[in-house]
């Protein structure tokens, strides 16, 4: 029998080709490898999962739980329901009382395990069972989505999965770095705001100090003016209730203010550089509503000029420790309040600056 | 065409399709983000005095820490960044 030519065996493989095309097997070809790929991702974020549990354990029981499996698993499934909002009267009051309960139900849980912990320490243990609940509903999530797209051969899901892959990885391992800031209290890149207020409350001649909903308020005198620094009380991770504060300072005034400033940390475009400075108007504060609503109504109220001063870095520097970059462009971001307030504010008058951001390892 | 330039067809597709799968899955897996040291900068209530040492769990921005290796007084800690 003569040999195959070679002519033949790419003519036979083209066929073969064009079957698979004709027929669609190619796509279940592709589906069963797709999986495939996916599967070994979701095993890297499930280590991923189990190990940063397994150091937040070793966590507790430094901190003198015996046991952190019970409290440790209550906290990961910790779930919340969001408020009705096809109905959106009143969903701002709805959405604060759900937050603030979910809050407290934490403090609650954290304090009852470990009492003799103080207040701060807590706050990075919540702080960091939150990052590893955060990566474990990332695993659960993917991982049904992948039984889900197998079981039915959904092409179109498991095609999206495959394309989003890259991201989610990234937005884990960032997730995975931010862990050890939260475990030693380090400053973060969203702290640049309770920094840069920190900062400038040390230039100033501070008057007094008051905290209120684990915000700190502090008045203190500049150039002149009146200066009311707003800022989540420090050192432990915390991110305060600024707008709850602003809006209170403002109504205590009677509305005499004459520049609402908020200063945060935001996430950059690509291309553009860490440290940024950038001006703009509005609440520059990111929460899911009930903060930003209060500073928005009370500057509307009482017509005050609401601007905003963000620094410019990426989901990474913003979850892990600061960089040096970031923590120097703070001197700079100072001189900007400084100029602002020289231009847009008599001498005599009061100004708000809140420094919106996580406060971690950084008091005041 | 003839056996020969078959042949250096198929390789063609061959190394084609062995880069294609050097850049989609072997390149990712050397490119390592850096690595980030915490450190802090103290400094002196008494001379200004600035020095910059490794982060220790438990410091924070403000903490009065160590003693000035120039003039003996307390050194407080100005900032801690990674890098």
């Amino acid at each position: 029998m003569a040999g195959l030519d070679l002519p033949v065996l790419i003519q036979v493989i083209w066929l073969v080709m064009l079957l698979l095309i004709l027929t669609g097997l190619y796509q279940r070809i592709q589906l069963k490898l797709w999986i495939l790929i996916i599967k070994t991702r979701l095993s890297i974020i499930k280590n991923v999962f189990e190990e940063d549990k397994l150091r937040v354990k070793n966590m507790l029981r430094i901190m003198g739980l015996e046991a952190p499996e019970f409290m440790l698993s209550r906290l990961l499934d910790f779930f919340i329901i969001e408020p009705v909002s096809i109905e959106p009267t009143d969903i701002i009051k709805r959405m604060d009382h759900i937050l603030r309960v979910t809050e407290n139900s934490v403090k609650q849980l954290t304090e009852k395990a470990l009492p003799s912990v103080g207040k701060h320490e807590r706050s990075l243990v919540e702080s960091a069972v939150s990052i590893v609940a955060s990566i474990g509903l990332i695993y659960r999530v993917l991982r049904h989505y992948v039984i889900q797209g197998e079981r039915e051969e959904n092409y179109i899901i498991v095609m999206q999965l495959m394309y989003l892959m890259p991201q989610i990885l990234r937005t884990v391992k960032i997730l995975h770095e931010a862990l050890d800031a939260f475990m030693y209290g380090k400053p973060i890149g969203d702290g640049v705001g309770p920094l840069v207020a920190y900062m400038l409350a040390e230039k100033c001649n501070v008057v007094s100090k008051r905290v209120i909903d684990e915000t700190s308020i502090l008045e203190a005198t500049y150039r002149n003016r009146r200066l009311i620094i707003v800022k989540a009380e420090g050192p432990g991770s915390n991110v305060g209730h600024p707008g709850a504060a602003v809006s209170r300072v403002v109504e205590e005034l009677n509305g005499n203010v004459s520049l609402i400033l908020t200063v945060d940390a935001a996430l950059k475009l690509e291309g553009e550089e860490t440290g940024l400075i950038a001006e703009g108007v509005g609440a520059a504060i990111g929460d899911p509503g009930p903060e930003k609503i209060a500073i928005e109504r009370v500057a509307a109220k009482y017509n005050i000029p609401l601007r905003a001063l963000v620094i410019k870095m990426d989901l990474r520097e913003a979850l892990t420790t600061m960089r040096k970059s970031i923590y120097q462009s703070c001197e700079a971001v100072i001189d900007r309040i400084e100029k602002i307030i020289e231009e847009f504010t008599p001498e005599g008058s009061t100004i708000v600056i809140a420094g919106i951001g996580n406060t971690m390892g950084i008091p005041g | 065409m003839n056996s020969g330039t078959e042949i250096l067809l198929a390789v063609l597709l061959v190394a084609v399709i062995l880069y294609l799968i050097y850049e989609s899955y072997l390149k990712k897996k050397r490119e390592e983000s850096p690595r980030y040291v915490t450190r802090e900068i103290l400094v002196c209530l008494n001379c200004n005095y600035v020095i910059e040492k490794d982060f220790e769990p438990g410091d924070f921005i403000g903490l009065i820490k160590d003693t000035c290796p120039r003039c003996g007084g307390k050194m407080r800690i100005k900032g801690i960044y990674s890098v």
